[in-house]
């Protein structure tokens, strides 16, 4: 017994994805032929192509956008004074919620993980050290996530302006918030020790 | 604290046990191969999620079976708290009061555990591998930061090793990262090292005097750390990047200390009896105690197994003296007669035969 091949296909493609194993692509893709219908399926192919077709990395940023530049880099009445380094689109949006930070980012697509195959050139740094020869920046923030990969992209960018007049500052990891502290685990309390500063 | 029940579900021999235990004393009696060890083993898998007896966790899990199962009430001085850990070929679940703990370093170290089996002997004899694994974990259920710091740390090993082998192989060339990876290597290296060195100070300066009644006062004892390095790793695995990229592999730190035991001032794995250091692991393992009673501020439980077999009578007094506190207890082994009445007395018996226990 075997499925056609327009479902065996639907199956690899779901598979593509990263935490979707054989079973639950199976399960995806029956659920698509039973479940959806035609003009969803319709819509659902649309996006697919869009992203391809009308996506793109900001050349200044790197930010995923589909105008060139990006919205944030484009909007004039943003500080030009601050850059928010993160590893991801994803990282932006969040920050953007809170509204609260009104300079610009840089996104890097990636952490250095010589593991991962990942070096200092395969991530977005390049177009970074061009930005930072504008004499506007006076501040560099680094928003990398606490993994071990994203402090050694921190400790790289740093030791990168060893010899700049940029202040280079990186996000705490503190407590959360609401939190009490005899629920925090030890770790993040550590963590929120280390980066405590004067009030 | 005091183990008050556990349900073991196919563990090695043990197809299904719940047991009630005893606050001090819980002998666990039966011929060799029957699954004496093993209760234990589950004991010791509970508290540190590994087995002290092989590196495959998964070798545990009954022939045949899917999963394995441990469970356990634990009293506190202040609280109680229920333990579970579920190990299947590929995973490992623990829990705390049926409230999954997704980081290992979260649940380590909870439940307090010194061990005493005849493996111990490879803390003496075994490669600098085995000794630090000792010390990692012995120091892990104390402080969970500590584990943390060692879990980054080999992460970081990891891609440093990594680098230098795409170094070697001209895949890459950057040594703005290579110093950047030693310096952040150097930073997690000199915590774990802090820690481990107060670890065997505090060691050091409770062993000496259980070791010397133990030898009636013939013997002196000290534990030393011996680091590959002298003080500033950073500046040392700089200067030696040359072999580093050569070999493909970071020749300096805390994944390569050793530790060395002296017994009157000689090396003891080269220079001690069978019996000498067999003593010496009962004292460390003693001090072991202390040391978690003075982290915790409570008894861990000790698991002694098939102790008769290895200590001499005066030796195993010492121990006995040791057992009479309120430090709850079990010990296994294949001849009753060696348990005296009064231990008897305060003491729950459990035979086992064939995976069966009551
Ligand atoms: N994964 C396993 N599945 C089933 N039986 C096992 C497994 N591992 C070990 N055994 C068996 O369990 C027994 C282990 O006994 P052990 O606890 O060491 O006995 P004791 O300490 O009483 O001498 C041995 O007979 C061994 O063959
Ligand atoms: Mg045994
Ligand atoms: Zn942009």
């Amino acid at each position: 017994m075997k499925y056609p091949r327009a479902i065996t296909e639907l199956i690899e493609c779901f598979s593509k994805y990263p935490g979707i194993g054989p079973k639950t692509a199976e399960r995806l893709s029956l659920y698509t032929v039973n479940k959806i219908k035609k003009e969803e399926i319709d819509k659902f192919t649309k996006a697919l192509i869009d992203t391809k077709d009308t996506l793109f990395h900001c050349p200044i940023c790197g930010n995923i956008t589909d105008t060139d530049p990006c919205y944030i880099c484009n909007d004039k009445n943003r500080d030009t004074e601050s850059l928010l380094v993160v590893e991801e689109a994803k990282d932006v949006i969040i920050i953007e919620k809170m509204k609260k930070y009104d300079g610009k980012y840089h996104v890097l697509n990636g952490v250095i993980s010589p593991i991962n195959g990942v070096g200092p050139e395969d991530i977005n740094l390049r177009s970074l050290l061009e930005r930072l020869q504008d004499k506007r920046i006076k501040e560099l923030i680094l928003g990398l996530n606490a993994s071990i990969e994203g402090e050694a992209t921190s400790m790289y960018i740093k030791r990168l302006l060893k010899n700049s007049d940029i202040k280079v500052t990186k996000l705490a990891h503190g407590l959360p918030v609401g939190g009490d502290l005899q629920y925090a685990d030890e770790i993040t309390l550590l963590r929120a020790l280390e980066g405590r500063r004067e009030i | 604290m005091i183990i008050n029940n556990i349900k073991v579900r196919n563990f090695r021999c043990i197809h299904n046990a719940e047991l009630e235990f005893n606050k001090n004393l819980n002998i666990v009696v039966g011929n060799n191969g029957q699954g004496k060890t093993s209760l234990l083993e589950s004991i010791y898998l509970l508290a540190f999620t590994k087995s002290h007896k092989t590196n495959f966790e998964r070798e545990v899990i009954m022939t045949g079976c899917d999963f394995t199962k441990v469970n356990a009430a634990v009293d506190f001085s202040e609280t109680k708290k229920d333990y579970s850990i579920v190990l299947t070929k590929k995973t490992k679940k623990t829990k705390i009061n049926d409230i999954e703990q997704k980081k290992l370093s979260e649940y380590i170290g909870k439940i307090n555990v010194i061990m005493f089996s005849p493996e111990d002997l490879r803390i003496i004899k075994g490669d600098p591998n085995i000794k630090r694994k000792f010390i990692d974990l012995e120091l892990g259920q104390t402080s969970p930061i500590y584990i943390f710091n060692l879990l980054m740390y080999k992460k970081i090993l990891k891609q440093r090793n990594e680098l230098l082998k795409k170094i070697q192989k001209n895949e890459i060339d950057d040594y703005i990262l290579l110093d950047v990876i030693t310096e952040q290597l150097s930073q997690y290296a000199s915590k774990i090292v802090a820690e481990r060195e107060i670890f065997i100070e505090t060691v050091n300066s409770i062993i000496n005097s259980i070791h010397r009644s133990l030898t009636k006062d013939l013997e002196k004892i000290r534990i030393e750390y011996k680091k590959t390095y002298k003080d500033d790793l950073f500046e040392e695995l700089k200067n030696k990047y040359k072999y580093d990229i050569l070999v493909g592999s970071t020749s300096m730190g805390p994944h390569r200390d050793d530790l060395v035991i002296y017994l009157n001032d000689e090396d003891i794995s080269i220079y001690g009896s069978q019996g000498q250091q067999r003593t010496a692991v009962l004292s460390i393992k003693l001090s072991l105690i202390e040391f978690v009673k003075s982290k915790i501020n409570e008894y861990p439980v000790l698991l002694l197994d098939d102790v008769f077999s290895e200590l001499d009578s005066t030796r195993l007094e010492s121990l006995i003296e040791y057992i009479k506190r309120n430090i709850q207890t079990f010990i296994t082994t294949t001849d009753i007669s060696f348990i005296n009445d009064e231990l008897r007395e305060k003491a729950n018996f459990y035979y086992v035969e064939k995976g069966n226990i009551r």
